[in-house]
């Protein structure tokens, strides 16, 4: 379970770019529970954000602290540069778990089961680097799940995935939010709108707002607005 | 044609001292090849996966040995470790073991130069990977040569078709004894001052055939790997 002191808090975060702050003394207190959902217009500065959380690029200035359960978290991160191994599927989805040192028997569950859950059964022995652009990205968001991670970081999950596939890993999401704390970056308004429970709107570097998901589709401010209208890419 | 059809005659003749000389030749170019590989791969492994101070350094080092002549090779050598150099004391100039010493110090760079550009390569695109999966060092080397198998082998075969080929530094450090240190390419060398071309042009044919041996094995595992799409 959660506990009171977890907390997720980027504090005076100063990120540039070209010489000039993209992220300027940018602070956020994210809540530990449920989905987090990310949104923004392109360019915002949304995928960098989650990077800079995820710890891949490292801020100029500022500070991160991430603790869930009482402790760091397990952390999986779903990047939007999908990268695979010189393996076969089962190999790709074995490796971060191989290199954690689980146990063969362990993997082999999990990753079985996972597949099965997922409908991917019957791919294992295909190269992953065979699959198309789809079924390369689901695979990559099952690859963050092998080793059961309390804090997912998706970066647009589903951006090139069919209905079906979309809907099996929204269910997944909704159901494991008791377990695991989300956050994720979506381009897709409705896709937020059946996610979030806390929704963090960024645009041009700078925080607009992060509050409840009812709060924000009520925002009176400006920017919100037009982006709920459609108005701001 | 008298030649060349002598030169049949004697392969097809399985004469033991041309085999005798073909098979030294393959053992003191594996014996390096193998040593080389232990000592270049994890280098190479290392320079493709790290950033450390000096990094480019190292390469060019490596990449300039590349280009060091054999003849000075086999120079430098004999004057460390004949009787009066320091390594003297050693014992082994004109035997075997400095011809696989000569053969290493010829193809370690290639195994390190060419090595070290593929993983690079395999390395920068997992970076991503093995930074979200927080994977030690150890284990990105492993996993980028691992990764890497096919292209190190033609780069590993690369330096197996230099080592035979090498005449300049082991016909120094050798000398060619009879039955002892006497190798394809030194073989040649002599025979064709002495004007037996027969002997020396089987030599070459049969160099020629394991070039083209190593090229079929590369071309395979290349096809292999492609139609497997793992490339």
């Amino acid at each position: 379970m959660i506990k009171t002191n977890d907390h997720i808090i980027l504090k005076g975060i100063n990120f540039l770019v070209n010489k000039k702050f993209f992220f300027k003394n940018l602070s956020a207190n994210l809540s530990v529970k449920g989905i987090t959902i990310i949104l923004g217009p392109n360019g915002s500065g949304k995928s960098l954000l989650i990077r800079i959380l995820r710890g891949l690029i490292q801020a100029q200035d500022g500070e991160i602290s991430i603790k869930l359960n009482n402790q760091r978290p397990n952390i999986g991160y779903l990047s939007q540069n999908i990268t695979f191994l010189r393996r076969n599927v089962f190999r790709n989805l074995s490796y971060p778990m191989e290199i954690k040192g689980y146990d063969r028997n362990y993997i082999n569950d999990r990753i079985t089961s996972l597949l099965k859950y997922f409908h991917f059964l019957g791919k294992e022995n295909i190269s992953a680097r065979m699959l198309s652009k789809g079924n390369k990205q689901y695979l990559s968001f099952i690859r963050t799940l092998v080793t059961q991670p309390n804090l997912l970081i998706l970066d647009e999950p589903s951006s090139n995935l069919d209905m079906e596939s979309t809907k099996r890993i929204e269910k997944f999401l909704l159901k494991q939010k008791k377990n695991m704390k989300i956050i994720m970056v979506t381009h897709d308004l409705f896709q937020a709108k059946r996610l979030a429970d806390e929704i963090l709107f960024i645009n041009e570097g700078k925080i607009i707002e992060i509050s409840k998901k009812d709060k924000f589709l009520k925002s009176s401010n400006r920017l919100i607005k037009k982006f709920l209208e459609g108005n701001l890419f | 044609m008298g030649v060349l059809s002598d030169s049949f005659r004697l392969i097809f003749s399985f004469n033991s001292d041309l085999y005798e000389i073909i098979f030294l030749s393959l053992k003191i170019s594996s014996y390096a090849l193998v040593i080389s590989c232990i000592i270049g791969l994890p280098i190479a492994g290392f320079l493709a996966s790290t950033n450390i101070t000096g990094k480019k350094t190292i390469i060019i080092f490596f990449n300039s040995m590349m280009a060091l002549p054999p003849v000075f090779v086999g120079l430098l050598l004999y004057i460390l470790f004949s009787q009066t150099g320091p390594f003297g004391f050693f014992e082994i100039l004109y035997t075997p073991s400095i011809m696989v010493i000569a053969q290493i110090i010829i193809i370690l760079p290639i195994i390190v130069s060419v090595s070290t550009e593929l993983m690079q390569h395999i390395f920068e695109e997992y970076k991503e990977i093995f930074d979200n999966f927080e994977v030690k060092l150890i284990n990105r080397i492993i996993t980028t040569v691992f990764d890497a198998r096919i292209s190190l082998i033609t780069c590993i075969l690369t330096g197996l078709g230099r080592a035979l080929s090498e005449v300049g530094a082991i016909i120094i450090v050798g000398g060619n004894i009879i039955h002892y240190t006497r190798v394809m390419t030194t073989t040649i060398a002599l025979e064709t001052s002495k004007g037996n071309l027969s002997m020396a042009m089987s030599l070459g044919i049969v160099l020629i055939i394991i070039s083209i041996s190593i090229n079929a094995i590369v071309m395979i595992m290349k096809t292999i790997s492609k139609k497997n799409f793992y490339d």
